[in-house]
């Protein structure tokens, strides 16, 4: 386990030492420990590991790692998009400057994304929750300009503001229980329940803040100013879902059922449906592509809450499997949308009109994506809300309702903001006016187009057949 | 097996005939036309093995997270029969109709997707599987309507995708309250579930997404504009068998859960009855050859409709009404086939579509005037063509309703209404028909004249009379009819019919009284009030326009087309002087409320938008308070620091200045301090100032506070 975070961290690390002379040998480089790590990560799936500790500064405060269920699903979905993102970047990442420092840092995120996940206590989880921010931080303003050095900004107060909270709520569970991360909760019975909720919404919150909880989801819009690998990578997949990740373990390992029913649990669904509601909203009324897709992130990000919020194993077997689901879809249309940029250099959705005639492979696979993240059947995104919307309604009361209402609206407002770029590029005439000329073929290299299609199949499996992805979700949820 | 294949063909046909179109268009024609006949004759093979008895039921366990089920008896069987029918002689006139048209492969790639996934929904056991083929159905049938890619079809095709997206996720979340509700969405299940009061509102959510496909009222605004702008293969298509696939799922639901069920069978009986008589007034106004025909096929949704909301209000006894509502749906689908197709064949020829316009061009061409003519006969209702006897059934369960209740009441209202109805749809076909065959055209008599003998292929002539046979054959021997009926009754859980009097002297009564409304309402109404010699026949069709607001769609669509019904009707004085004025008022005035009213359209949106922007911006707001207050950076105001400082360093140096004038004037008093310590002060204050500021403004410093704090809280936690 420690190898395998170690090797990208420190394959990250050389990288600005080696001094490459082409792209090429960097390019292998970075493909062959991303590779070699994600083939370590599957080794370790399968295996499992044995706990290990690395420093316990108490009893209650130690940095402990071992791996379990629900870090095995976030591990192997990141393991494998890495290496296709990092793949994607390769090309991408000729059209901006410094490449070395950015592929440093994009492979060493992974090394700390696998560490993370096999955090075996909140003190572990909180200690690399506040990594995550730092390594993530210089490719938010990789490009150096003023929004991006703002995005930065913003990244990094709402991130470690709101973690403070967490901390917060972290030293006061350890005054009644201390111990590694079990299913059920660990035992917080001699908590008063006020003080739990109180403790409970603080983690939400602060955890949450890098799911894009509704008020505090304003800096993800505004990291779409990094590159579009750290956006499809970082923002709609492994970042945020560390926030999610980071609530549901509060949720099934710390907090455990004793809050079902609680007001806490009222609080925490009404925010992740008024999420829901927000992202799905603001993303229509957005015009640029990129920020349209980082509030639709926003929205599904509340999907998965919602799961977490519902506090049975169903509503953690549909945030898991939306976790999935969604990670190959917002990847797929991120990837489209990058290829766009890179290619014509448009950014506007009137821009986007017509455009697929020239670029007929991109755009079909953020077609099907797009449809895919509606929740249309027989495609991913359609499993991944049934399964949200069955656990919701299993909870009987007006709250599931309200999420289950709250889903198909955003299913429409979905069709509204996804099928208004990709429609338009198909059925309406060229703009000419809205960039530089074009040439007949625009669709990109094969290092974009390999990765795309890899992700699309898996879009497409995944929606033929999830039964064995869910039974594995049910098993871990101990359903 | 055959499932299995009726499935898998077009989806192969599709790939298949997409990539050899790279090479060659004729190849992709040919395997087109050989896939749709396979298809064709797999329907035919389970058909046939139905009619021995053998059921086909094909269980696919595992796929798409629940599995899919399918299933080949009776009703399932003969609808893929008809759908597999229309798509064949639909596909033979294509290559003729879509000689000049672009985008081809396009259309023909859809086109398979379409049917594959109309057969899947016509298969379907339960209502998971037939959403799911329900949903790529709609989606696949998008690039149909939109294929002009002009301004009218980008807008007709957006209102298509709109409605279709909304009404299948109302669906879906009457599908999830139902799955919550009797735990499984198999049709046996629904049957089981019957007479659940808390299936009623699961059961009202899943008909939306269905009725909208079937255009059925107020869902139905796609309708009269997606058909004009579709090529007229595809518009056939559309009315013949995708609108059934909606009223498939509304006797799914109709017929299982909620059998019986008062309430639910009045609600759709009025939205039928409304659904019948917009689509035929609405079809009497327009002139628009397409658009006549599509807003006749939402008139006849409402016929089917009114069957179905009788076998509801019937439970057991409803086999009459149900039956009718079986029997029109196919007589329908072979009726629209037929008049979509010979609307296809003048619009290839002239690209026009304005009854004006085509005014004299069926003259001395029997094949078209037999296709007209036939769908006209059929459509009117008149005895011996096969519309007659689905809408005798309907109308005799009306009767039977009324009867059982034993007194004069609405539901003998119903029954006039049912009869104008049919009136006003012999009407309008008497419109198309005495126009495009009677009437001479103005201009341009000669050229329409000189097409005689050549204005359609072979193929599509084949097509043409392939379709239209039925029409007498199916009205002539009601026996057939009455078997399709009866081999429904698996389905429809209601049994069939046996040995009714079609020809009865009541029945004829009620078809003789619609011709004689529509015979009078043609002479009176379109002659007199929408047709005059200079203009010809004038439109009176509501205006529909697309709002910018895509949230407000929906509702506004709804009221404005009904306003602007009322509204046109009087501006074009259709109803004289006889409605006041202040009718036409209200009309103008709800209209101007809903949609002209700045206050709905645009404030409340932008408001709710700024109210959760600002929320959003709450932790913004918050980081900008913090700056300004605890965390304000010091260099900002040195000045007011400086002062403070400065003042406290002058009054200790006054104070020290008043010291040393006292010992000056005591101890030291031969050897005075000359020193000014207000000035030695200031001075020193002056030159420590910037460090003591850099100091604190530090990270360092802000670290070395947070590591006293850290260990203070460790210390604490140790010592407890």
């Amino acid at each position: 386990m420690l190898i395998a975070s170690l090797l990208p961290l420190l394959g990250g690390a050389l990288i600005p030492a080696l001094r490459f002379k082409s792209r090429k040998g960097r390019t292998a480089w970075v493909e062959g420990v991303t590779i070699l790590t994600s083939l370590l990560v599957l080794r370790l799936i399968l295996r499992g590991t044995e706990e290990v500790t690395l420093i316990a500064f108490s009893r209650a405060y130690r940095l402990s790692f071992g791996l379990d269920g629900m870090g095995r699903v976030f591990l192997g979905l990141m393991a494998f998009l890495w290496p296709l993102a990092a793949l994607y970047a390769s090309e991408y990442m000729q059209h901006e400057e410094r490449e070395d420092s950015f592929f440093a840092f994009y492979t060493m995120t992974f090394g700390v994304m696998i560490l993370y996940c096999c955090a075996r206590n909140m003190f572990t989880l909180y200690v690399l929750f506040e990594c995550i921010t730092l390594i993530t931080l210089p490719l938010v303003w990789h490009k150096k300009d003023a929004p991006s050095i703002r995005a930065a900004r913003a990244y990094i107060r709402y991130s470690i503001g709101c973690a403070a909270f967490a901390f917060a709520a972290l030293i006061v569970v350890s005054q009644y229980a201390s111990g590694d991360f079990q299913l059920g909760g660990l035992d917080l019975s001699g908590m008063p329940k006020n003080l739990m909720c109180a403790a409970f919404l603080a983690c939400f919150f602060g955890f949450g803040v890098k799911a894009a909880v509704f008020p505090l989801s304003a800096w993800l819009p505004r990291a779409c100013a990094a590159p579009t690998p750290v956006t499809a990578l970082l923002h709609a997949v492994a970042v945020v879902n560390a926030g999610v990740y980071a609530v549901l373990r509060m949720v099934c390992n710390v907090f455990g059922a004793a809050l079902h029913g609680s007001w806490a649990q009222t609080v925490a669904l009404i925010f992740s449906i008024l999420t829901i509601l927000f992202g799905a909203v603001m993303a229509v009324r957005e015009r640029h592509v990129k920020r349209k897709l980082a509030y639709s992130t926003v929205s599904n990000l509340g999907y998965m809450l919602l799961g977490a919020s519902i506090m049975t194993p169903a509503g953690q077997v549909g945030s898991l499997m939306h976790m999935v689901c969604h990670g190959l879809m917002k990847i797929t249309l991120f990837f489209c949308i990058g290829a766009v940029m890179v290619q014509t250099g448009r950014t506007q959705t009137r821009q986007m009109q017509g455009l697929a005639k020239r670029m007929p492979l991109v755009f079909a696979a953020f077609t099907v994506a797009a449809i895919a993240l509606m929740g249309i059947p027989p495609l991913c995104g359609f499993i991944s809300k049934y399964y949200l919307a069955t656990a919701s309604l299993e909870m009987g009361n007006g709250w599931g309702v309200a999420g289950v209402a709250a889903l198909l609206i955003s299913s429409v407002l979905t069709a509204i903001y996804s099928l208004s770029v990709a429609l338009p590029a198909f059925f309406m005439p060229l703009d000419e006016a809205a960039g530089p000329e074009l040439p007949d073929r625009c669709d990109p290299g094969l290092r974009m187009l390999v990765p795309l299609g890899l992700l699309l199949c898996a879009v497409l499996l995944l929606g033929a057949c999830s039964q064995p992805l869910a039974d594995a979700l049910r098993a871990i949820a101990g359903m | 097996m055959i499932a299995a294949l009726l499935l898998s063909v077009p989806l192969l046909g599709a790939v298949v005939s997409s990539v050899c179109a790279i090479k060659s268009e004729r190849i992709r024609d040919r395997i087109y036309t050989v896939e749709l006949i396979a298809v064709f004759a797999l329907a035919v093979c389970a058909f046939v093995s139905n009619l021995r008895g053998a059921a086909i039921a094909l269980k696919v366990p595992g796929l798409c997270g629940m599995g899919l089920t399918l299933k080949l008896d009776g009703f399932r069987s003969l609808y893929a029969l008809v759908a597999s029918f229309m798509w064949l002689m639909t596909g033979l006139m294509s290559p003729e109709y879509f000689a000049h048209y672009k985008n081809r492969t396009r259309y023909y790639l859809f086109n398979q997707i379409t049917l594959m996934a109309t057969l899947g929904v016509f298969m379907s056991d339960d209502l998971y599987t037939t959403f799911i083929f329900f949903e790529i159905m709609s989606l696949a049938s998008y690039p149909w309507v939109a294929h002009d890619e002009n301004k009218g079809a980008m807008g007709a095709a957006g209102t298509y995708l709109a409605i279709a997206v909304f009404g299948g996720m109302v669906t879906l979340m009457g599908l999830f309250m139902a799955w919550n509700r009797i735990g499984s969405l198999s049709f046996d299940a629904l049957t089981a579930a019957r007479g659940r009061a808390d299936m009623i509102l699961p059961s009202a959510l899943i008909l939306v997404g269905f009725g909208a496909k079937a255009g059925l009222f107020p869902l139905h605004i796609w309708l009269p504009q997606a058909h004009p702008v579709a090529p007229a293969p595809a518009s056939a298509l559309l009315s013949g068998v995708l609108t059934k696939t909606g009223v498939f799922g509304m006797l799914v639901i109709c017929l299982r859960p909620m059998l019986g069920c008062l309430p639910f069978g009045n609600v759709m009986l009025a939205l039928g009855l409304i659904t019948m008589t917009l689509g035929a007034v609405l079809a009497l106004l327009s002139t628009n050859l397409k658009r006549i025909l599509a807003c006749s096929s939402m008139s006849q949704i409402g016929y089917i409709t009114v069957g179905v909301a009788m076998a509801m209000l019937l439970g057991e006894e409803g086999h009459v009404p149900a039956s009718g509502a079986v029997m029109h749906m196919v007589n329908h689908s072979v009726l629209k086939l037929t008049l979509f197709m010979a609307a296809g064949v003048v619009y290839m020829n002239l690209h026009k579509l304005e009854l004006n316009d085509l005014r004299g061009f069926g003259r001395g061409k029997p094949l078209l005037h037999a296709a007209f003519l036939l769908g006209a006969l059929g459509l009117a209702g008149v005895p011996l063509f096969n519309g007659y006897l689905g809408k005798t059934l309907i109308h005799e369960g009306i009767l039977e309703y009324a009867h059982e209740l034993g007194h004069f009441g609405v539901y003998n209202v119903c029954e006039w209404i049912f009869l104008c109805a049919a009136g006003v749809t012999t009407g309008y076909m008497l419109k198309i028909y005495i126009a495009l065959f009677w009437q001479k055209n103005p201009t341009r008599q000669a050229e329409y004249d000189a097409l005689n003998g050549h204005y359609m292929n072979k193929r599509s002539a084949f097509a043409l009379c392939a379709a239209m046979v039925w029409i007498p054959i199916l009205g002539m021997f009601p026996g057939i009819l009455e078997g399709v009926s009866r081999m429904c009754s698996g389905f429809t859980g209601i049994e069939g019919v046996h040995g009714i009097h079609f020809f009865s002297l009541g029945n004829l009564r009620g078809g003789a009284i619609s011709l004689a409304i529509g015979t009078f309402l043609y002479l009176t109404v379109v002659r007199k009030l929408l047709y005059n010699q200079e203009r010809g026949y004038i439109a009176v069709q509501p205006k529909l326009n697309l709002r910018e607001s895509a949230a407000a769609k929906f509702g506004l669509r709804c009221v404005d087309g009904l306003c602007a019904v009322v509204d046109h009707a009087l501006e074009n004085r259709l109803f004289l002087h006889a409605v006041p004025e202040a009718v036409s008022g209200l009309a103008e005035s709800v209209l101007d409320r809903f949609v002209e009213n700045p206050f709905i359209m645009k404030v409340v949106p932008d408001a709710a938008t700024a109210l959760t922007r600002a929320a959003a911006g709450l932790t913004d707001g918050v980081v900008v308070l913090l700056k300004g207050g605890l965390f304000r950076s010091r260099s900002e105001h040195k000045h007011r620091k400086h002062s403070v400082y400065y003042a406290f360093s002058y009054v200790v140096g006054r104070i020290l200045n008043a010291f040393v004038l006292l010992l000056n004037l005591t101890i030291y008093r031969n050897r005075p301090i000359h020193i000014d310590f207000v000035y030695v002060l200031a001075s020193r204050v002056y030159d420590r100032d910037p460090e003591l500021g850099r100091a604190t403004r530090t990270v360092s410093f802000g670290l070395l506070l947070f590591a006293a704090g850290l260990l203070l809280a460790l210390v604490y936690l140790i010592v407890l």
